[in-house]
């Protein structure tokens, strides 16, 4: 049985740093590793070891580049982006998160300026959300409505500066993506597009 | 040289999996460097038996298993902390008595003064969020055994992290012995 201080056990042991560079650390040992294989299953000349350790380095720099550093210019479209942000709203979550007025988010992902600030928001971590991390807002609201922010940095082409006033919709569900200060926003509903709307903290002129 | 299948396969492990991997060694570890070497044992291990992954699905929990495997393998060598060396006030803390954020040095703390395989089981628990059952059936143990563990481990958590919020002067008598 898991009470509400094992839940905040949970979520606090996720918690943890990660070193900067250390995929490309591991990948490069990755490399190096199997080279060191080759090189020894093989009786070769120093010139050679010297050689495999070589190709290993410059293999490690093009796993590196291209694992890395190609994946922010993924094609990803505004659908894939909306359907995997229903997918995870689906999924619902086990642990609330944090209380946003009680702990601060992270800054590097805060919380859009176009979505009201509804007391009761909480905020999670997020993993894996095509292929980044980021952070989701919780957002309570009316006849036990629910929503959720998604916030990763990633660059979908074609995407607007504040969410549509006609958002995605399907079995139940609003959804609409917009990119904000180099981030990627999706909001996604529980509702309809009049729940949605009254979540948006938008001018009067209508965004479309 | 690996051919490239197994390579871009391994890459995309890295690429996905290697932050909850690290995440999981430092709790383990309690060391940032320790963290870091033993994420690298999983992945090269991984690198070695990448053909028994048969569900791309399923590579979160087969890292996580090399990672305890690695973990254990790598603990063999030190003298271990006995689970009766560790003095665990269970009943003193009211279950529900934590209610805002966890203190993470604290916590840390917590796992770091835990024999391993408690510390094991306390991971499984609340990092893999496993259930008994689940715990039992991957460490082969009886389930008696993991209710047992959990329930004094998880005592142990609880009377570090309260005494935080409480009185640090009435802390339990740990012992500090680490293996």
């Amino acid at each position: 049985m898991r009470d509400q201080l094992d839940a905040n056990i949970s979520a606090a042991m996720h918690e943890v740093p990660v070193p900067e560079g250390l995929a490309e650390r591991l990948l490069i040992g990755l490399v190096n590793n199997q080279a060191e294989a080759t090189v020894g299953a093989k009786t070769v000349s120093r010139r050679w070891a010297l050689a495999y350790g070589g190709l290993a380095a410059t293999a490690a720099g093009l796993m590196v580049a291209v694992w890395l550093g190609s994946r922010p210019a993924e094609h990803v479209s505004e659908q894939c982006v909306l359907d995997e942000a229903i997918r995870s709203f689906n999924l619902g979550f086990d642990e609330p998160g944090h209380l946003l007025s009680e702990k601060p988010a992270p800054a590097e992902h805060p919380l859009s300026r176009v979505v009201l600030r509804i007391r009761g928001t909480r905020w999670r971590h997020l993993e894996g959300f095509l292929g980044h991390r980021g952070l989701v807002y919780d957002l309570p609201g009316p006849a036990g409505a629910r929503a959720s922010l998604y916030v990763v940095a990633q660059d979908v082409e074609g995407l607007g500066t504040a969410p549509s006033l006609r958002p995605f919709t399907t079995a139940g569900r609003c959804a609409t993506a917009w990119s904000e200060g180099g981030l990627l926003y999706v909001l996604v509903v529980q509702g309809d597009p009049t729940i949605y709307r009254g979540y948006l903290n938008l001018p009067r002129s209508p965004v479309a | 040289m690996a051919d490239a299948r197994s390579g871009v396969e391994i890459a995309q492990l890295v690429a996905e999996h290697h932050q909850v991997v690290y995440r999981y060694a430092y709790r383990l570890t309690g060391s940032v460097q320790d963290a870091e070497d033993l994420t690298q044992q999983v992945f090269l291990t991984a690198q070695q038996k990448l053909g028994q992954l048969r569900n791309i699905n399923a590579a979160k929990s087969w890292l996580f298993a090399i990672l305890r495997n690695s973990f254990v393998k790598g603990r063999q060598r030190r003298r271990p902390v006995l689970a009766t060396d560790v003095a665990m006030d269970v009943g003193s803390v009211p279950a529900g008595s934590l209610g805002g954020d966890v203190d993470q040095e604290r916590l840390q703390d917590a796992l770091n003064r835990l024999p391993d395989d408690f510390r094991q089981v306390v991971l499984m628990f609340y990092f893999e969020e496993c259930s008994y059952k689940e715990i039992a059936e991957r460490l082969e143990m009886p389930i008696g055994t993991v209710m047992s563990r959990l329930s004094r481990a998880k005592g142990h958590l609880r009377s570090i992290l309260f005494e935080s919020e409480q009185n640090a002067s009435e802390r339990p008598d740990m012992a500090t012995e680490r293996g």
